[in-house]
Protein backbone atom coordinates (compact mmCIF):
# COMPACT_ATOMS: atom_id res chain seq x y z
CA UNK A 1 0.00 0.00 0.00
CA UNK A 2 2.94 2.29 0.66
CA UNK A 3 4.61 1.60 -2.43
CA UNK A 4 1.50 2.47 -4.32
CA UNK A 5 2.75 6.58 -3.39
CA UNK A 6 6.02 5.94 -4.76
CA UNK A 7 4.92 4.43 -7.84
CA UNK A 8 2.78 7.78 -8.03
CA UNK A 9 5.42 10.30 -7.12
CA UNK A 10 5.65 11.28 -10.61
CA UNK A 11 2.15 11.95 -10.47
CA UNK A 12 2.30 13.96 -7.50
CA UNK A 13 4.78 16.89 -8.49
CA UNK A 14 2.10 17.53 -11.34
CA UNK A 15 -0.95 17.87 -9.22
CA UNK A 16 -2.09 16.80 -5.50
CA UNK A 17 0.57 17.51 -3.41
CA UNK A 18 0.69 16.16 0.02
CA UNK A 19 3.48 18.93 1.03
CA UNK A 20 1.07 21.70 0.03
CA UNK A 21 -1.23 20.00 2.36
CA UNK A 22 1.16 19.74 5.23
CA UNK A 23 2.30 23.71 4.42
CA UNK A 24 -1.74 24.95 4.70
CA UNK A 25 -2.24 23.08 7.34
CA UNK A 26 0.83 24.07 9.55
CA UNK A 27 0.81 27.80 8.07
CA UNK A 28 -3.09 27.54 9.56
CA UNK A 29 -1.87 26.55 12.91
CA UNK A 30 0.95 29.32 13.01
CA UNK A 31 -1.32 31.80 12.28
CA UNK A 32 -3.73 30.74 15.10
CA UNK A 33 -0.73 30.30 17.12
CA UNK A 34 -0.05 34.38 16.07
CA UNK A 35 -3.60 35.32 16.86
CA UNK A 36 -4.60 33.47 19.59
CA UNK A 37 -1.49 33.05 22.13
CA UNK A 38 -2.65 34.37 25.59
CA UNK A 39 -0.60 34.97 28.76
CA UNK A 40 -1.32 32.70 31.01
CA UNK A 41 0.31 33.14 34.85
CA UNK A 42 2.70 30.93 35.89
CA UNK A 43 0.97 29.69 38.79
CA UNK A 44 -1.85 28.26 36.28
CA UNK A 45 0.57 26.30 34.04
CA UNK A 46 0.45 23.17 35.90
CA UNK A 47 -0.74 21.47 32.85
CA UNK A 48 1.27 23.42 30.80
CA UNK A 49 4.86 22.47 32.80
CA UNK A 50 3.79 18.77 33.20
CA UNK A 51 7.35 16.86 31.65
CA UNK A 52 5.93 15.58 28.43
CA UNK A 53 4.29 18.81 27.72
CA UNK A 54 7.29 20.78 27.29
CA UNK A 55 9.25 20.27 23.75
CA UNK A 56 12.82 18.41 25.15
CA UNK A 57 15.74 18.40 22.52
CA UNK A 58 17.47 15.84 24.82
CA UNK A 59 16.89 13.63 27.85
CA UNK A 60 14.30 11.02 28.54
CA UNK A 61 11.53 13.48 27.34
CA UNK A 62 12.85 13.86 24.17
CA UNK A 63 10.06 14.30 21.64
CA UNK A 64 11.33 12.15 18.70
CA UNK A 65 13.22 9.65 17.88
CA UNK A 66 16.54 11.45 16.68
CA UNK A 67 17.96 8.32 14.45
CA UNK A 68 15.30 7.63 12.08
CA UNK A 69 16.04 11.40 10.50
CA UNK A 70 19.06 9.40 8.81
CA UNK A 71 16.62 7.68 6.23
CA UNK A 72 14.29 10.71 6.29
CA UNK A 73 16.20 13.20 4.16
CA UNK A 74 13.78 15.84 4.54
CA UNK A 75 12.28 16.35 7.82
CA UNK A 76 16.71 15.66 9.04
CA UNK A 77 17.04 19.73 7.77
CA UNK A 78 20.06 18.30 5.92
CA UNK A 79 21.67 21.68 4.80
CA UNK A 80 22.83 19.78 1.34
CA UNK A 81 26.24 18.58 3.17
CA UNK A 82 26.50 16.26 6.08
CA UNK A 83 25.63 18.70 8.95
CA UNK A 84 23.76 15.75 11.08
CA UNK A 85 24.38 17.07 15.23
CA UNK A 86 23.59 20.62 14.16
CA UNK A 87 20.33 21.65 16.33
CA UNK A 88 19.87 24.33 14.66
CA UNK A 89 19.73 23.24 11.44
CA UNK A 90 16.86 21.09 12.28
CA UNK B 1 30.75 -12.65 7.48
CA UNK B 2 29.22 -14.61 10.87
CA UNK B 3 32.78 -13.46 12.07
CA UNK B 4 32.20 -9.69 10.84
CA UNK B 5 28.92 -9.71 12.55
CA UNK B 6 30.42 -10.67 15.70
CA UNK B 7 32.93 -8.29 15.61
CA UNK B 8 30.61 -5.18 14.88
CA UNK B 9 27.89 -6.55 17.53
CA UNK B 10 31.27 -7.02 20.05
CA UNK B 11 32.40 -3.42 19.58
CA UNK B 12 28.51 -2.07 19.29
CA UNK B 13 28.43 -3.74 22.86
CA UNK B 14 31.57 -2.17 23.85
CA UNK B 15 30.40 1.19 23.12
CA UNK B 16 27.25 0.69 25.27
CA UNK B 17 28.47 -0.41 28.20
CA UNK B 18 31.50 2.49 28.31
CA UNK B 19 28.36 5.08 28.16
CA UNK B 20 26.65 2.94 30.46
CA UNK B 21 29.43 2.76 33.30
CA UNK B 22 30.19 6.41 32.94
CA UNK B 23 26.13 7.44 33.09
CA UNK B 24 25.99 5.25 36.03
CA UNK B 25 29.48 7.02 37.63
CA UNK B 26 28.14 10.03 37.04
CA UNK B 27 24.94 9.38 38.89
CA UNK B 28 26.43 7.93 41.64
CA UNK B 29 29.17 10.63 41.98
CA UNK B 30 28.39 12.59 44.74
CA UNK B 31 28.68 16.03 43.64
CA UNK B 32 26.95 18.24 45.74
CA UNK B 33 28.78 20.88 45.17
CA UNK B 34 27.71 21.30 41.70
CA UNK B 35 24.34 22.86 42.09
CA UNK B 36 22.39 23.98 39.14
CA UNK B 37 23.95 21.16 36.90
CA UNK B 38 22.54 18.39 34.61
CA UNK B 39 23.81 15.53 33.41
CA UNK B 40 22.39 12.86 31.06
CA UNK B 41 22.66 10.24 28.20
CA UNK B 42 20.65 8.73 25.25
CA UNK B 43 21.64 5.21 23.42
CA UNK B 44 19.87 4.80 20.38
CA UNK B 45 19.94 2.20 17.48
CA UNK B 46 17.84 1.17 14.34
CA UNK B 47 18.67 -2.21 12.89
CA UNK B 48 17.95 -3.86 9.54
CA UNK B 49 19.14 -7.38 8.16
CA UNK B 50 21.57 -5.31 6.17
CA UNK B 51 21.65 -1.78 8.51
CA UNK B 52 22.75 -1.06 11.57
CA UNK B 53 23.10 2.43 12.81
CA UNK B 54 23.51 3.30 16.68
CA UNK B 55 23.83 6.89 18.38
CA UNK B 56 25.21 7.67 21.81
CA UNK B 57 25.76 10.71 23.29
CA UNK B 58 26.13 12.27 27.17
CA UNK B 59 26.03 15.82 28.01
CA UNK B 60 26.33 18.09 30.63
CA UNK B 61 24.31 21.24 31.31
CA UNK B 62 25.50 24.10 34.33
CA UNK B 63 23.88 26.82 35.01
CA UNK B 64 26.08 30.07 35.88
CA UNK B 65 24.59 33.15 37.21
CA UNK B 66 22.08 33.42 34.71
CA UNK B 67 23.61 31.63 32.08
CA UNK B 68 23.58 28.38 31.17
CA UNK B 69 26.03 26.16 28.88
CA UNK B 70 25.25 22.91 27.44
CA UNK B 71 28.55 20.39 26.43
CA UNK B 72 27.26 17.55 24.30
CA UNK B 73 29.78 14.26 23.64
CA UNK B 74 28.41 12.14 20.63
CA UNK B 75 29.18 8.35 19.13
CA UNK B 76 27.31 7.92 16.11
CA UNK B 77 28.31 4.17 14.36
CA UNK B 78 27.07 3.13 11.06
CA UNK B 79 27.35 -0.79 9.98
CA UNK B 80 26.36 -1.84 6.19
CA UNK B 81 26.44 -5.34 4.84
CA UNK B 82 27.88 -3.79 1.09
CA UNK B 83 26.84 -5.88 -1.37
CA UNK B 84 27.69 -4.54 -5.26
CA UNK B 85 25.18 -3.68 -7.75
CA UNK B 86 23.66 -6.57 -9.98
CA UNK B 87 25.95 -6.55 -13.31
CA UNK B 88 29.13 -4.64 -11.77
CA UNK B 89 31.90 -6.69 -12.68
CA UNK B 90 33.85 -5.23 -10.43
CA UNK B 91 33.58 -4.92 -6.47
CA UNK B 92 32.40 -7.32 -4.14
CA UNK B 93 30.64 -7.89 -0.68
CA UNK B 94 32.17 -6.26 2.34
CA UNK B 95 31.02 -5.15 5.89
CA UNK B 96 31.95 -1.70 6.38
CA UNK B 97 31.81 -0.16 10.09
CA UNK B 98 32.83 3.36 10.28
CA UNK B 99 31.82 5.93 13.59
CA UNK B 100 30.99 9.64 13.70
CA UNK B 101 32.89 11.79 16.96
CA UNK B 102 31.07 14.65 17.29
CA UNK B 103 31.36 17.31 19.92
CA UNK B 104 29.01 20.42 20.72
CA UNK B 105 28.84 23.41 22.94
CA UNK B 106 25.83 25.69 23.42
CA UNK B 107 25.38 28.44 25.46
CA UNK B 108 22.26 31.10 26.41
CA UNK B 109 22.45 34.01 28.84
CA UNK B 110 20.24 37.34 29.43
CA UNK B 111 20.61 40.08 26.53
CA UNK B 112 18.20 42.95 28.04
CA UNK B 113 14.65 43.46 28.85
CA UNK B 114 12.72 39.56 28.07
CA UNK B 115 15.87 38.63 25.64
CA UNK B 116 18.73 35.69 25.46
CA UNK B 117 21.25 35.46 23.37
CA UNK B 118 21.90 32.33 21.73
CA UNK B 119 25.40 30.43 20.68
CA UNK B 120 26.38 27.23 19.55
CA UNK B 121 29.41 25.61 17.97
CA UNK B 122 30.14 22.06 17.06
CA UNK B 123 32.53 20.01 14.94
CA UNK B 124 32.35 16.07 13.86
CA UNK B 125 34.79 13.80 12.07
CA UNK B 126 33.30 10.78 10.03
CA UNK B 127 30.49 9.65 7.95
CA UNK B 128 26.86 10.75 9.13
CA UNK B 129 25.16 8.45 7.83
CA UNK B 130 25.17 5.21 6.32
CA UNK B 131 24.17 6.35 2.67
CA UNK B 132 27.35 7.94 2.45
CA UNK B 133 29.60 5.41 3.50
CA UNK B 134 27.55 3.14 1.07
CA UNK B 135 28.13 5.25 -1.64
CA UNK B 136 31.90 5.68 -0.20
CA UNK B 137 32.75 1.86 -0.22
CA UNK B 138 30.71 1.81 -3.96
CA UNK B 139 33.22 4.38 -5.56
CA UNK B 140 36.19 3.13 -3.29
CA UNK B 141 36.02 -0.76 -5.00
CA UNK B 142 35.36 1.03 -8.05
CA UNK B 143 38.00 3.76 -8.71
CA UNK B 144 40.64 2.56 -5.99
CA UNK B 145 43.96 2.87 -8.18
CA UNK B 146 42.73 5.08 -10.88
CA UNK B 147 44.56 8.44 -11.23
CA UNK B 148 43.20 11.43 -9.24
CA UNK B 149 40.79 9.04 -6.72
CA UNK B 150 41.76 9.68 -3.26
CA UNK B 151 40.07 8.46 -0.06
CA UNK B 152 38.11 11.11 1.78
CA UNK B 153 38.00 11.70 5.53
CA UNK B 154 34.68 14.07 6.03
CA UNK B 155 34.62 16.67 8.37
CA UNK B 156 32.33 19.65 9.62
CA UNK B 157 32.23 22.38 11.77
CA UNK B 158 29.25 24.27 12.88
CA UNK B 159 28.07 27.63 14.60
CA UNK B 160 24.68 29.73 15.29
CA UNK B 161 23.88 32.92 16.66
CA UNK B 162 20.80 34.23 17.75
CA UNK B 163 17.97 36.02 20.11
CA UNK B 164 15.23 34.71 21.83
CA UNK B 165 12.22 37.06 22.90
CA UNK B 166 9.53 36.63 25.50
CA UNK B 167 7.56 38.95 23.75
CA UNK B 168 4.51 37.53 26.22
CA UNK B 169 6.83 36.55 29.37
CA UNK B 170 6.11 33.07 31.03
CA UNK B 171 3.76 32.41 27.97
CA UNK B 172 5.28 32.88 24.52
CA UNK B 173 8.67 33.62 23.05
CA UNK B 174 10.01 34.55 19.55
CA UNK B 175 13.69 33.43 18.03
CA UNK B 176 15.70 33.83 15.26
CA UNK B 177 18.78 32.12 14.65
CA UNK B 178 21.37 32.09 11.42
CA UNK B 179 23.64 29.19 11.30
CA UNK B 180 26.68 28.36 8.84
CA UNK B 181 28.33 25.22 8.29
CA UNK B 182 31.40 23.52 6.59
CA UNK B 183 31.67 20.49 5.86
CA UNK B 184 34.66 18.10 4.11
CA UNK B 185 32.34 15.12 2.67
CA UNK B 186 32.68 12.16 0.57
CA UNK B 187 32.05 13.06 -3.23
CA UNK B 188 30.54 11.47 -5.99
CA UNK B 189 33.11 10.36 -8.35
CA UNK B 190 32.58 10.32 -12.29
CA UNK B 191 34.98 8.46 -15.06
CA UNK B 192 35.34 10.66 -17.87
CA UNK B 193 36.81 9.38 -21.18
CA UNK B 194 39.43 11.62 -23.28
CA UNK B 195 41.76 11.25 -25.58
CA UNK B 196 44.91 10.30 -23.07
CA UNK B 197 42.67 7.92 -21.12
CA UNK B 198 40.37 7.10 -18.70
CA UNK B 199 40.52 10.58 -15.65
CA UNK B 200 38.18 11.08 -12.85
CA UNK B 201 35.83 14.12 -11.84
CA UNK B 202 34.30 14.32 -8.05
CA UNK B 203 31.62 16.79 -7.06
CA UNK B 204 32.20 19.10 -4.47
CA UNK B 205 34.53 18.18 -1.55
CA UNK B 206 34.02 21.09 0.47
CA UNK B 207 30.38 22.43 1.68
CA UNK B 208 29.72 26.06 2.95
CA UNK B 209 26.06 26.04 3.86
CA UNK B 210 24.11 29.24 5.61
CA UNK B 211 20.87 29.29 7.04
CA UNK B 212 18.35 31.45 9.09
CA UNK B 213 15.72 29.64 11.21
CA UNK B 214 12.63 31.38 13.31
CA UNK B 215 11.02 29.64 15.81
CA UNK B 216 8.00 30.81 17.50
CA UNK B 217 6.53 28.82 20.38
CA UNK B 218 2.78 29.67 22.27
CA UNK B 219 0.59 28.88 24.88
CA UNK B 220 -2.38 29.10 23.09
CA UNK B 221 -5.07 28.15 26.89
CA UNK B 222 -3.81 26.06 30.03
CA UNK B 223 -3.60 22.72 28.37
CA UNK B 224 -2.14 23.56 24.72
CA UNK B 225 1.52 24.56 23.98
CA UNK B 226 2.63 25.19 20.15
CA UNK B 227 5.63 25.05 18.62
CA UNK B 228 6.41 26.33 14.99
CA UNK B 229 9.86 27.13 13.18
CA UNK B 230 10.34 27.58 9.52
CA UNK B 231 14.14 27.34 8.38
CA UNK B 232 15.65 28.07 5.53
CA UNK B 233 19.01 26.83 4.33
CA UNK B 234 21.25 27.75 1.47
CA UNK B 235 24.04 25.40 -0.11
CA UNK B 236 25.94 25.40 -2.98
CA UNK B 237 24.89 21.59 -3.56
CA UNK B 238 21.74 22.17 -3.27
CA UNK B 239 18.83 24.86 -3.97
CA UNK B 240 17.25 26.96 -1.12
CA UNK B 241 15.12 24.67 0.92
CA UNK B 242 12.21 25.59 2.61
CA UNK B 243 10.84 23.64 5.88
CA UNK B 244 7.89 24.28 8.19
CA UNK B 245 7.33 22.63 11.42
CA UNK B 246 4.36 22.08 13.52
CA UNK B 247 4.52 20.82 16.57
CA UNK B 248 1.42 20.86 19.62
CA UNK B 249 0.65 19.21 22.82
CA UNK B 250 -2.63 19.26 24.24
CA UNK B 251 -3.46 17.93 27.68
CA UNK B 252 -6.31 16.29 27.34
CA UNK B 253 -6.91 15.59 30.99
CA UNK B 254 -5.32 15.06 34.23
CA UNK B 255 -3.57 12.12 33.11
CA UNK B 256 -3.28 11.57 29.18
CA UNK B 257 -1.71 14.35 26.76
CA UNK B 258 -1.95 14.18 23.13
CA UNK B 259 1.00 15.29 20.99
CA UNK B 260 0.76 15.82 17.36
CA UNK B 261 3.44 17.54 14.81
CA UNK B 262 3.42 18.35 11.23
CA UNK B 263 6.12 19.14 8.50
CA UNK B 264 6.67 20.29 4.98
CA UNK B 265 9.75 20.79 2.63
CA UNK B 266 10.45 21.87 -0.41
CA UNK B 267 13.55 22.23 -1.98
CA UNK B 268 13.90 23.37 -6.21
CA UNK B 269 13.52 22.39 -8.46
CA UNK B 270 11.18 19.32 -7.60
CA UNK B 271 12.41 18.07 -4.29
CA UNK B 272 9.35 17.91 -1.55
CA UNK B 273 8.86 16.18 1.06
CA UNK B 274 6.37 16.15 4.47
CA UNK B 275 5.96 14.60 7.31
CA UNK B 276 3.69 13.83 10.66
CA UNK B 277 3.58 12.52 13.98
CA UNK B 278 0.62 11.21 16.14
CA UNK B 279 1.44 10.56 20.22
CA UNK B 280 -0.70 9.79 22.96
CA UNK B 281 0.76 9.35 26.48
CA UNK B 282 -0.73 8.53 29.81
CA UNK B 283 0.45 9.02 33.13
CA UNK B 284 0.51 7.16 36.56
CA UNK B 285 0.42 9.48 39.55
CA UNK B 286 2.93 11.73 37.38
CA UNK B 287 5.74 9.63 38.09
CA UNK B 288 5.21 6.64 35.17
CA UNK B 289 4.65 7.75 31.42
CA UNK B 290 3.48 5.31 28.95
CA UNK B 291 3.20 6.15 25.44
CA UNK B 292 2.89 5.54 21.74
CA UNK B 293 4.01 7.19 18.70
CA UNK B 294 3.04 6.79 15.10
CA UNK B 295 5.43 8.19 12.61
CA UNK B 296 4.93 8.65 8.96
CA UNK B 297 7.07 10.42 6.16
CA UNK B 298 7.36 10.95 2.69
CA UNK B 299 9.22 12.61 -0.29
CA UNK B 300 9.67 12.87 -4.10
CA UNK B 301 13.24 12.26 -4.47
CA UNK B 302 15.68 13.34 -5.30
CA UNK B 303 15.93 11.92 -9.26
CA UNK B 304 15.51 14.95 -11.77
CA UNK B 305 16.33 13.61 -14.88
CA UNK B 306 16.76 9.51 -15.72
CA UNK B 307 20.07 8.67 -15.44
CA UNK B 308 20.68 4.90 -15.95
CA UNK B 309 23.95 5.50 -13.71
CA UNK B 310 22.67 7.98 -11.37
CA UNK B 311 23.02 7.59 -7.85
CA UNK B 312 20.21 10.04 -6.19
CA UNK B 313 17.60 8.71 -4.36
CA UNK B 314 13.90 7.24 -5.88
CA UNK B 315 11.26 8.78 -3.79
CA UNK B 316 10.66 7.67 -0.15
CA UNK B 317 8.37 6.60 2.34
CA UNK B 318 8.60 5.76 5.97
CA UNK B 319 6.45 4.38 8.80
CA UNK B 320 6.93 3.40 12.45
CA UNK B 321 4.99 2.86 15.40
CA UNK B 322 6.83 3.63 18.79
CA UNK B 323 6.06 2.26 22.26
CA UNK B 324 7.83 4.16 24.95
CA UNK B 325 7.61 4.20 29.17
CA UNK B 326 9.13 7.27 30.99
CA UNK B 327 10.02 7.24 34.95
CA UNK B 328 10.54 10.70 36.28
CA UNK B 329 11.95 10.98 40.00
CA UNK B 330 12.74 13.37 42.41
CA UNK B 331 16.34 14.35 40.65
CA UNK B 332 16.26 11.47 37.78
CA UNK B 333 14.45 10.62 34.96
CA UNK B 334 14.68 7.70 33.06
CA UNK B 335 13.72 6.61 29.80
CA UNK B 336 13.17 3.37 27.12
CA UNK B 337 11.55 2.83 23.81
CA UNK B 338 10.98 0.36 20.89
CA UNK B 339 9.06 -0.07 18.08
CA UNK B 340 9.30 -1.49 14.36
CA UNK B 341 9.58 1.33 11.44
CA UNK B 342 9.68 0.63 7.91
CA UNK B 343 11.52 2.28 5.07
CA UNK B 344 10.12 1.99 1.36
CA UNK B 345 11.59 3.33 -1.79
CA UNK B 346 10.18 3.73 -5.51
CA UNK B 347 10.85 1.18 -7.85
CA UNK B 348 14.49 2.22 -9.93
CA UNK B 349 15.77 0.98 -13.21
CA UNK B 350 17.35 -2.32 -13.02
CA UNK B 351 20.66 -0.54 -14.19
CA UNK B 352 21.09 1.53 -11.45
CA UNK B 353 24.28 1.42 -9.08
CA UNK B 354 22.21 2.20 -5.88
CA UNK B 355 18.97 0.01 -6.05
CA UNK B 356 20.68 -2.18 -3.08
CA UNK B 357 21.70 1.27 -0.97
CA UNK B 358 17.54 2.09 -1.42
CA UNK B 359 16.25 -1.28 -1.25
CA UNK B 360 12.68 -1.27 1.63
CA UNK B 361 13.96 -2.35 4.47
CA UNK B 362 12.06 -3.02 7.99
CA UNK B 363 14.28 -1.82 11.15
CA UNK B 364 13.90 -2.14 14.80
CA UNK B 365 14.39 1.08 16.46
CA UNK B 366 15.13 0.77 20.50
CA UNK B 367 16.19 3.63 22.81
CA UNK B 368 17.47 4.17 26.43
CA UNK B 369 17.57 7.70 27.84
CA UNK B 370 18.79 9.24 31.72
CA UNK B 371 19.31 12.42 32.63
CA UNK B 372 19.66 13.85 36.82
CA UNK B 373 19.34 17.05 37.99
CA UNK B 374 22.28 18.01 41.17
Amino acid sequence: MMLAFCEQSKGLRAGCDPAGGVYSVTIAILFSALVSCVRIPAYEQQELSRPNMVFESQGAFAGRPAIVGQTEPGSAGATGGQAAGCTACR
Amino acid sequence: MKNMDQTFHHRLARSGWRLFILSAGLASAPLRGLANLETGSNAEGLASSDVVLSDLLIYLSKEVLDREMVLTLRRSSHWIDYRPPDGEFIGHANDRYSVKHSLRVACQGPFGDGCLWLAEAGAYTGFSDYQALWLDEYYNQLFAGYPGYKETVPWGSDGMIGLRWNYIPDSAFAQFVVVGARERVSPHWDPVISGTGISLESSDKMIDSFGVRAELETLLSRRFRSNNRLTVLESPVTSTRWSLESQNNYALSDHVVLKGSLGGCIEKPDFHAWWGTAAAEWDYRRTWFVGAQLRYYGDTGEVIESNPLGVEAPAAEAFGIFATLRWIGESQQVSMGIGPYWTRHADMQSTSPVEALYADRNWLWFQAAWSRQF
